[in-house]
Parts: structure tokens; sequence; C-alpha cells
């Protein structure tokens, strides 16, 4: 026993073990990110950190290790969204002090915590109250030295976001760590929940000025709007529009000079060539295949996703999607599912691999199968630069002006409700066939909305979120690139390889009424969904290169001259939002949940749903030459 | 009959919105949500107000201790008994 203390002690003094733990929706990962300096993601909604994330920072010479636990109301509890905590909790050794993080103004949920986690004895505690601003200008003012004394543990109040306070809690840990390890409460007597949240009542009356309860006026008010049956669901599909317009208006300046520059720089750097002792097909594969593809991705997809993806966190930072999976509840009740879709739809919205991992929130394991083989419906933000353009083409035209951004934006704003309903109607399907579950349960929390921190969310997205996805696409998309100008440049038998696989596909295409090289397209971008429009472009321009094809007009010609109609243009679309999922998606699915089964099934349910659809259209567009 | 009135125990999804009313506990029919719901911070003694439904009139939105929005659906609120006066103590 002295050996095992003595050599715990040794260990605290290497590294010393810090834990962050609280009631959903405090800002653990604002403070989690502001004291190790490193990027999560953080949204206003709970579960949103799904995953214990770990981080180190020194402080004064010492290194500490920050773990990030996802919310919680119950230091020991079993369930799913909860198990990551109580796990992580039990590896909590003596040595090692957590900080308790409460909202200054929902101060009672954080000292029941706080008293739950004491009776528990798990290690030292520091009560940490967030949001004190918040509150301040609420009114609510806090007496954190009789709280203090009433639990017994450190108390300090901060507001995260200024970083005087973050040093202000580094250096209180720093200064008292060993006393607050060292010091364990010995009072082991269990308390139930009932009379802990009594004495919780009781201490936070003693400490706290003003009565929270008569401070959510303005707030409330704004709730009561927003999920009204008149405006609440308009509301939500205007947000939607409005960021989905502006995306697009405000993405066509900025491709149209990128793909400008590209291709002016282009001659240059070919030039470059002439003075290289190289054969002239390196030429083609660096220029025509690498140069292309890597410039049209930036060039087109870049700007809408440094546009959407801020303005999207922003709506999350404010605390508008909780909102809106309570809304939508009871479309998703339907079909057997929970609200909490919603949300990981929305995740999905950006990335279908986060969305996955986000579907650990849903309630029971079969609801989440459900959710992470649906998830790919939503299109992920490298196919909802596929959408933008396609539907600039050949709906909005490529008029400039006030119709040029309006009517791409009804198209992109139907086809995501379109994957809405879509999913609810497979998951209708599904919970009622291969995965019953007859124990629902929905409880979500709405937290309180919040001032979004708009120059710092625009940052932290931009550089966080979009450069390191162009980044990925990037990296897939240089050697494909490469591969592509090389399949549709080496003839065998008269034609070049990529005509001949794209023969093979051609019946599977037409019958679906597209092409064999949209196919082939669609499976060749199976690392990333980004490079499906520039290995189209290459295919069909194969015998010169895509020069300039940044530009909507000229894109339009090339498809149009490989024979595109109306029906192909929208059969391409429905095939981007519903056919398999990404190969990063299809590792995280079976990362998460281990099933072969569910893995084979999020890869074929996409495409029995693409096809069906696609055909519609097809057998659609027919019957209606026939009767004109 | 006043005073009785009073001190009736009916489900929360029966309590009309900005009504207060105290949970006095949680039926037994809830089963193995009866943990999930005490989770959530419906334990006996806590006042509880339904503040808004969704344009679907299901699920509800309710605050808890005055502090804390949960919205459940009727189907959990069912389980959860609340009386207008103030329960035990």
């Amino acid at each position: 026993m002295g050996i095992k203390l003595l050599k715990q002690k040794t260990d605290c003094r290497q590294v010393r073990r810090l834990y962050l733990l609280g009631n959903p929706n405090v800002g653990k990962s604002t403070v989690f990110n502001a004291m190790t300096g490193l990027k999560q993601h953080t949204g206003n909604w709970s579960g949103k950190t799904v995953d214990a994330a770990m981080g180190k920072y020194t402080y004064n010479g010492t290194e500490y290790i920050l773990t990030d636990l996802p919310g919680t109301h119950s230091v020991l509890s079993g369930f799913s969204e909860e198990s990551v905590v109580s796990g992580e909790m039990e590896s909590a050794a003596r040595g090692s002090v957590t900080l308790i993080l409460a909202d200054a103004s929902a101060l009672k949920r954080g000292v029941a915590l706080a008293l739950e986690f004491i009776e528990e004895a798990r290690g030292g505690a520091v009560l940490c109250i967030n949001f004190c601003d918040i509150a301040a200008e609420k009114g609510i003012e806090i007496d954190f030295r009789r709280l203090s004394a009433l639990l017994g543990i450190p108390v300090i109040g901060i507001t995260a976001k200024r970083g005087a306070d973050i040093k202000r809690l580094k250096a209180m840990i720093d200064g008292e760590f060993e006393k607050i390890a060292a010091d364990i409460s010995c009072e082991t007597e269990i308390t139930s929940p009932g009379a802990r949240l009594k004495k919780a009542d009781k201490i936070t009356e003693e400490c706290v000025s003003v009565p929270i309860r008569e401070k959510r006026g303005a707030a409330l008010k704004i709730d009561k709007i927003l999920t009204s049956a008149a405006v609440g669901i308009p509301v939500m599909i205007i947000f939607l529009g409005a960021i989905l317009w502006l995306t697009i208006r405000g993405a066509n300046y900025p491709s149209e000079l990128l793909s400008r520059l590209f291709g002016f720089l282009k001659p240059y750097i070919a030039a470059m060539f002439d003075y290289l002792p190289l054969p002239r097909f390196i030429q083609g594969i660096v220029m025509d295949g690498v140069y292309d593809t890597v410039t049209w991705i930036i060039a087109v997809m870049l700007p809408p996703m440094a546009i959407f993806f801020p303005l999207f966190t922003l709506l999350e930072d404010a605390g508008f999607l909780p909102r809106i999976a309570f809304n939508l509840d009871k479309c998703y009740a339907r079909c057997g599912m929970s609200g909490k879709q919603c949300l990981t739809q929305c995740m999905g919205l950006g990335c279908n691999a986060v969305g996955v991992c986000g579907c650990r929130i849903m309630p029971g394991e079969k609801q989440r199968a459900v959710a992470v083989i649906t998830n790919s419906f939503m299109p992920c933000n490298g196919r909802f630069a596929i959408l933008i353009s396609l539907s600039a083409i050949f709906v909005g035209g490529t008029v400039p002006g006030g119709a040029g951004g309006f009517v791409p934006m009804l198209c992109v704003l139907a086809l995501i409700c379109l994957s809405a309903a879509a999913t609810w109607a497979v998951s209708g399907i599904l919970t009622k066939t291969l995965f019953k579950d007859n124990t629902q349960t929905f409880a979500l929390e709405l937290p309180e909305y919040r001032r979004p921190e708009i120059i710092k969310t625009l940052g932290v997205s931009l550089v966080s979120r979009t450069l390191r996805i162009v980044g990925r696409a990037l990296l897939v998309s240089a050697p494909t690139g490469a591969a592509v100008w090389l399949l549709a440049n080496i003839t065998f038998g008269g034609a070049p390889i990529l005509t001949h696989i794209s023969h093979f596909f051609d019946p599977l295409g037409r019958f679906l009424g597209v092409d064999g090289f949209i196919i082939l397209a669609f499976i060749l971008s199976l690392p990333a969904n980004e490079i499906t429009l520039p290995i189209l472009i290459m295919s069909y321009t194969a015998a010169g290169s895509m020069a300039d094809a940044g530009n909507l007009e000229t894109l339009r010609r090339v498809f149009e001259a490989n024979g595109w109609t109306i029906v192909t243009a929208v059969n391409m679309m429905l095939l981007t939002l519903f056919h398999w999922p990404c190969a990063t998606t299809l590792m995280t699915i079976y990362h998460e949940t281990k099933s072969r089964c569910i893995l084979a099934l999020s890869f074929i349910t996409p495409c029995l749903v693409g096809m069906i659809l696609c055909l519609f259209v097809k057998c659609s567009s027919i019957l209606l030459k026939l009767i004109v | 009959m006043e005073t009785e009135q009073k001190n009736v125990v009916f489900p929360l999804n029966r309590l009309p919105i900005d009504a207060q009313a105290v949970i006095c506990g949680i039926s037994e029919k809830a089963g193995g949500k009866a943990e999930l719901l005490i989770n959530m911070g419906f334990v006996p003694g806590e006042r509880v107000t339904p503040v808004f439904s969704s344009p679907a009139g299901d699920p509800t939105a309710y605050l808890l201790g005055g502090c804390f929005t949960v919205a459940l659906r009727h189907a959990e609120a069912e389980n959860i008994l609340v009386t207008e006066e103030r329960y035990g103590n």
C-alpha cells in the first residue's frame, strides 16, 4: 500500500492529471480549448462532445494533462451518452483534480453534481463557475466564499472566453494542486438524488442573491415564438434558405476570381516545364492532371464551404439547433426515432463522419444504428458544393443578378428537404423491420441562447474545419487527378482506357438516366466526394484539359456537349445525395458500430434510394414526353 | 372540495402551459425510463413549469427548478406525477 501511494505521488509530480466534468452545455469544450490551446469543436447543445478528449498544457514548468469529459447529469450513470464519462472517471486516480464546471445562471445543477462528486470521493475537486458575465448581466450575484465554505471545496468564478480568467484558473490550480488533490472529503454517506437536489437548492439559495427563475423572460419569449405552430417551421426554413443564398451568392465572386487567377498562372507554370529535361507526358500529368484538379477544388469547393460553415456554426453556437430538433420531433416520433437524430443530421451536413460519431447521442443501440445508416443522406460539405454548382448551371442559369442566386438556393433547399424526407421514410421502414425498438424515450435539453462570439467562431470554423477538409480533399485529389489523366490519355485499341471503363458502366448509367462517366466518377471519388466533379470534367475533356472549367458557363457547355439534359442533371444531383458514403465515413461507421451488417446497410441503403429516385425521375420524364 | 383539488396528484402532461407544480414522484409504469428521468432532474420536490410546446403540440419544454429547460414527449411526461401544492417537506 505504502509503495503504491509513493508511486502515485511521483507520477503526480511528473504530470498532473486534471479532469473537466460538468452538466451538458456549460462550456466545458470552451474551457478545454482555452486551457490547452486545442481546437475541439464547440456548439451550444448538450452532447456536442461525445468522446473524452485529452489535451496538455504546461504552467510554471509543470505539465498538466486535461481530460474533457462529455456532459453528464450524474457522476455515475449507465446511459449511452454518459457511459464514456463514468468509464473515464473510474481511472481518475487519487492524485487527480477534477474541475466541476457549472453555469452561473443554473448554479443549482452544478452544485448538485459537485455534491455527488464529493460523496463519491473520486479525487480533489474545484467548482468552477462559468458564464459569470451573462449571470452578471442578469443581475445574479454569487457569494463564492460562502459557497466554498458550504461545499468544502474551492470555488472559482470565470468567464471562459476571457484569457485573463483562464490564466487565473491555471494559477489557482498550480498553486493549490497538491492541497486540493489530497483534500478528499471523508463524507461517504450516499444520499438519494432527491435529497441531494434539495441540499443543492438550499446551498444555492444561500449563496445566490437573485432568484434566477425571474430572469428568463426575454429568452422564453423568443422560444415561444420560434416554437409556435405558425412561425416555428417557416422561420427554420427561412434561416436555412438565407444561409444557402448567402453561400451561393457570396461564393460566386471568390470562385470566379480564383479560377481566373489559376487560369492566368497556368501558362507560366507550364512554361517552366519547357526548361526542364522531362518527357512531355510528365507535364501532362502535372499540369492537366494534378494542377487542374487541385486548383478546381480550391476555386469551386473552397468558397462555399468557407461561407456556409462559419454561418452554420453561428446558428449552432447561438443554441438554435436543439430548437430545430424540438420543432421536428413529432416527425421523428412517427418514424420511431428521437428528435435528436436531427442534431446528428445537422452534424452530417458538415461531414458525415462527424455525423456518424454524433449518433452516440441517440437513445438506445437500435435508434443509433438507424441514425448511422441514414446519416449519409445529408449532403456533407463536399457534396454540398457539387449541388450548388450543378443547380447554378442547370436550374438557376448562369445569369448574374437576383435570379442567379435565388433559384439555385431554392433548388438546394428542396434537395435538403428531400434528404430529410428520405431520412424519415427510411428510418420509419428500418425501425419497423430490422431495428424494432419499443422503448422510445425522448428527453432533450434546450440550452439558453448565447450570443455567439462571431469573430472567434469565424476564425475557428474557417481554419480548423474548412481548411482541414479541403486539405484532405487536395491530398486525395492530387494522385487521383494524375491517375485519371493517365487513364484518359493512354489509348488502347483506338480509345482512351477511361472510355473503355466508362463503356462498361454505360448500360447501368443509361438505365438510371445518367451515363457511364458519371457512375465511374462516383466510384473513383470513393476516397473523397469533393473530387467527383473534377473527375467527371476530366473524363469529358479527356483530349484537352479542363482549362477555365471553373467558369460555370464553360462547364455547362462541356456537360451539354456530352449529352446532358435536365434529367441527367437532376439524376446526377439525386445520386450525389444518395450513393455510398465516402471511405472516411465508412471507416468511421465500422469503428463506431463494429458491425459489418450496419456497415453493409449503410453502403447499400443510400444506393437503393438513389436508384429508385433516379428511375422515378427518368420514367416520369418519359411519360411527360409521351403526353406532351 | 377545494382543498382536495389542491392536493390531487396528476401526470405532468396534464399541467397547462405556464402553470407551476411540484414533482411528487415517477410512476411505476416508467420502468427503465425512471432512472433517465431522475437523471435529467425530474426528482421529487423539484418545481416544474411547462413553458412551450412544439408546433405539433408534442413534445413540450419544461422549466425545471427555475433554471433549466428540458423537452419531454407526452409519453414521458405521463410518467411524472406532480401536484400543485408543495408536497412533503
